[in-house]
């Protein structure tokens, strides 16, 4: 509760709260807040300017904009929350295999991260996007791979730390479970650095999904994603500003809250790495 | 110490400032090369021209292999490079180019063309009645995979070389559209000696006896021709080299265009034709003749059926894809895509189809699919209008109950699927290839899979009519011939015919000698690049 009432006392997290709970409301039940069907086109009143009917106006197949914003924030959601959850996941398996173990399939493994952090994200994408089809399920494990070597490298400090402990080493002698011990000790050190690893990686995840839904490589039409829409209305700037407007808009709110939350837990959770940025 | 140090930091990044201001303002323009003068021995025009003329262009080619359609973005760069025996011209009427002139025999199956004496090659050697031969019957080689193999092999029956430059050409049987045949800008005269020494592989090796000769193609940027001073057309080309300037998106070839980056641009949307004809500065050229339309894979499952792809005719909402992807410029097909007039037609089947999605359920029920079935449309990225078509059309399916899923490849995969018939619905847009009823030929006929036919369609009856079409000389007889080959396809529906749409380049006002040429031959407009300069 402590850090409950640390967490309110700091802007950046109430901002992102504030940002963020309606977020979370409309992920859940967008489709039911949505005044129109986001795929119901009706052409002869294409790139519509706001109406009652069309609050944020029409895209050039007539279908409303609100409709297509409250749905489309769902695959981008999808894909950085299973993304992320998919990349903690095997981080932390394989980051303790390779601290507890260590030697040379510590090695191997630790190698491995290394080149996959040194890839540019959008290669890798278009990478597995050209090989296996663009969509909603291949960008969520590219989005895994791509941050799993970050959830790694936590959780290998930590087993290296504490496996070298002494009151570990005596227990583990004692006949104590293993992974008891090394649970019971590692869990504590590495929780704030994964919680806010966590949310970093939402929100890159956000940003990459949206990137490759622009080139025409993640969702796939008719069903709407912020990074798509922005990549269709761009053809349109001259005729409806607001059609580009609104998805670059909410999807820049949604990635700067997502990223203040982690710069609040940081700050809250860890604030000895606040000096070294 | 404070203070000075702060004054330090201020004045350099002052004196930064200025210093990458000056520089940008000498930049001077991006891309085009500013005029050289290398003492082009070409033009003899008074007027100051540059020397390089730049196009923006939609698609990269998926080959440059001359006898291969790849889409009419890289026919303007073909008909730079190559020329056949005989083209249409600007004029919208049939000229001579390699060929100085030509004979038809009595039998109307023996055509002797004499080559003109000057005709080379850009290796330097002379054009002979050998190399057309050859090309003649590379033309029918599988190996090569020309687009309108399957058509000549229909009427071609051998070639004879007479003399050094005379040639004869002879036919299985009569053919009215030969000429037509001869025209298109893939029906291209290559050099027998230099194909015999390269492989045979014209897409990594390119000469040809056009205009201009190939300079360099930097994959995915740009593909560079230079003038050849050889050229048997006195005079022409007018500009010392073109630069064509690979740019997929059509905003940002508009907007090249606007900047001055390019001279001329393809395939200009609709959204951007009335943008540039309200601008100052532009001027836009518009022929309306293409078509957009949907092919199916007729082998198997549900299209296979005529019952299903005449449904699908009923369902599609054509009004909708006009007023996306076109903006509302165009014309919806509810018949078959002839211009009244066209060798003698009426009118009589324009209104076959209606927009009708509660009859197309009813005949997806009679073929035996009530609940629906679910399909793939093939589309591309490359052009927003494909795109938007293909999502139209999905709309328009979901309504009478086919799930439709669509593919957005880029254009050369999308062209690749095609010529290999590796696709189940396809949005395509077309022309028609020739001036003549004819055309239909390279759509309708049985045969391999291949670029502009539904994969895998065949019928007796339209193999029959085509035939009759072909050899029948009386334009009376070939009139009613093609009404009663129109109602067949109608009836069968290996296509769905959309709408028409506009083709449209675009060019700065100091552009000079183009021509869009009209209907159908907008699609051969590459000749006119040739006369095409901009003035200084």
């Amino acid at each position: 509760m402590e850090i409950l009432k640390r967490c309110m006392k700091n802007k950046k997290f109430v901002f992102s709260i504030f940002v963020l709970v309606p977020l979370i409301f409309i992920v859940l039940f967008g489709p039911m807040l949505a005044p129109n069907d986001p795929l119901a086109m009706n052409t002869a009143n294409a790139l519509a300017h706001s109406s009652s009917r069309y609050p944020f106006g029409t895209d050039e197949f007539g279908r409303c904009i609100l409709s297509r914003l409250l749905v489309g924030i769902r695959p981008s959601m999808t894909v950085s929350l299973l993304g992320t959850a998919g990349a903690f996941i095997s981080g932390l398996i394989l980051g303790i295999i390779a601290g507890y173990v260590g030697g040379k399939v510590g090695d191997v493994i630790m190698r491995l991260v290394d080149v996959v952090l040194c890839f540019p994200p959008i290669l890798l994408a278009m990478m597995v996007v050209c090989m296996w089809g663009a969509g909603v399920r291949n960008l969520t494990v590219v989005v895994a791979i791509l941050y799993t070597p970050h959830f790694t490298r936590i959780a290998y400090s930590s087993t290296i730390k504490v496996r070298n402990m002494e009151y570990v080493e005596n227990e583990i002698s004692v006949g104590a479970n293993t992974l008891r011990v090394l649970s019971d000790s590692i869990f504590p050190n590495i929780l704030s650095p994964l919680v806010i690893q966590i949310s970093l990686t939402i929100s890159n995840a956000i940003l990459l999904e949206s990137g490759l839904s622009f080139l025409g490589l993640g969702v796939q039409p008719p069903d709407p994603s912020w990074g798509q829409m922005i990549g269709d209305a761009r053809n349109y700037l001259s005729v409806n500003l607001m059609y580009t407007v609104w998805p670059s808009f909410f999807l820049s709110l949604t990635i700067l809250a997502t990223n203040l939350m982690g710069d609040a837990l940081r700050d809250v959770l860890d604030p000895k790495l606040k000096e070294s940025f | 110490m404070k203070n000075r140090l702060y004054r330090r930091i201020l004045s350099t990044v002052l004196a930064s400032v200025l210093v990458l201001t000056a520089l940008s303002g000498c930049g001077g323009t991006g891309g085009g090369t500013s005029g050289v003068s290398s003492g082009e021995s070409g033009s003899q025009a008074s007027t100051a021209k540059k020397d390089e003329l730049v196009v923006g262009i939609s698609a990269d080619p998926a080959t440059l292999e001359p006898m291969v359609q790849s889409g009419q973005a890289t026919r303007l760069i073909k008909q730079s490079i190559y020329r056949g025996l005989i083209a249409y011209q600007a004029d919208n009427k049939i000229g001579m180019e390699i060929a100085d002139s030509y004979t038809i025999a009595d039998d109307k199956k023996t055509y002797t063309f004499k080559i003109k004496q000057n005709a080379k090659f850009h290796d330097g050697s002379d054009i002979t009645a050998e190399d057309v031969k050859f090309s003649m019957e590379r033309l029918l080689d599988p190996s090569v995979g020309a687009t309108f193999r399957s058509d000549f092999a229909n009427v071609l029956d051998k070639c004879e070389v007479v003399d050094k430059k005379t040639v004869k050409i002879i036919l299985k049987e009569p053919c009215a559209p030969f000429l037509d045949y001869l025209t298109l800008p893939e029906s291209v005269i290559v050099s027998k000696s230099w194909c015999e020494s390269h492989k045979n592989d014209l897409n990594a090796n390119p000469m040809g006896s056009g205009p201009y000769m190939f300079e360099s193609w930097d994959k995915g940027r740009e593909i560079v021709v230079k003038a050849f001073k050889d050229f048997y057309k006195p005079g022409k080309p007018e500009s010392a080299s073109i630069r064509f300037v690979i740019t997929p998106d059509a905003t940002t070839r508009a907007n090249s265009l606007r900047t001055g980056d390019v001279d001329l641009i393809d395939y200009v949307a609709a959204k951007d034709i009335t943008a540039l004809q309200k601008e100052s500065g532009f001027k836009v050229d518009i022929s309306e003749a293409p078509f957009m339309c949907l092919q199916f894979n007729t082998k198997s499952g549900p299209l296979s059926n005529p019952k299903v792809r005449q449904a699908i005719a009923y369902a599609v909402d054509r009004q909708g894809v006009i007023n996306t992807a076109f903006m509302g410029r165009g014309t919806p097909i509810f018949g078959f895509p002839t211009q009244v007039g066209e060798n003698g037609y009426d009118g009589k089947y324009d209104k076959y189809f209606s927009y009708d999605p509660e009859k197309a359920k009813s005949l997806l029920k009679e073929a035996g699919y009530p609940n629906g079935f679910s399909v793939k449309i093939l589309s591309s990225s490359t052009y927003e209008m494909h795109k938007q078509t293909a999502i139209v059309v999905q709309d328009s399916l979901k309504k009478i109950g086919i799930n439709a899923e669509v593919e957005l490849p880029d254009w050369s995969t999308r062209i690749e699927r095609s010529n290999k018939g590796d696709y189940e619905i396809m949005v395509s847009g077309t022309a028609g290839n020739i001036v003549d009823m004819d055309w239909t030929t390279n759509y309708f006929e049985s045969g391999e899979p291949r670029m502009n036919s539904s994969a895998w369609f065949s019928d007796k009856e339209v193999d029959s009519l085509l035939k009759e079409g072909r050899v029948t000389l009386d334009s009376g007889k070939r009139t009613e011939i093609y009404d009663k080959l129109r109602k067949r396809v109608l009836d069968l529906s290996p296509f769905v015919f959309i709408n028409y749409r506009e083709q449209a380049f675009a060019r700065a006002e100091s552009v000079e000698g183009f021509v869009n040429l009209k209907g159908v031959l907008t699609y051969n407009s590459g000749i006119t690049l040739e006369d095409t300069y901009v003035k200084q």
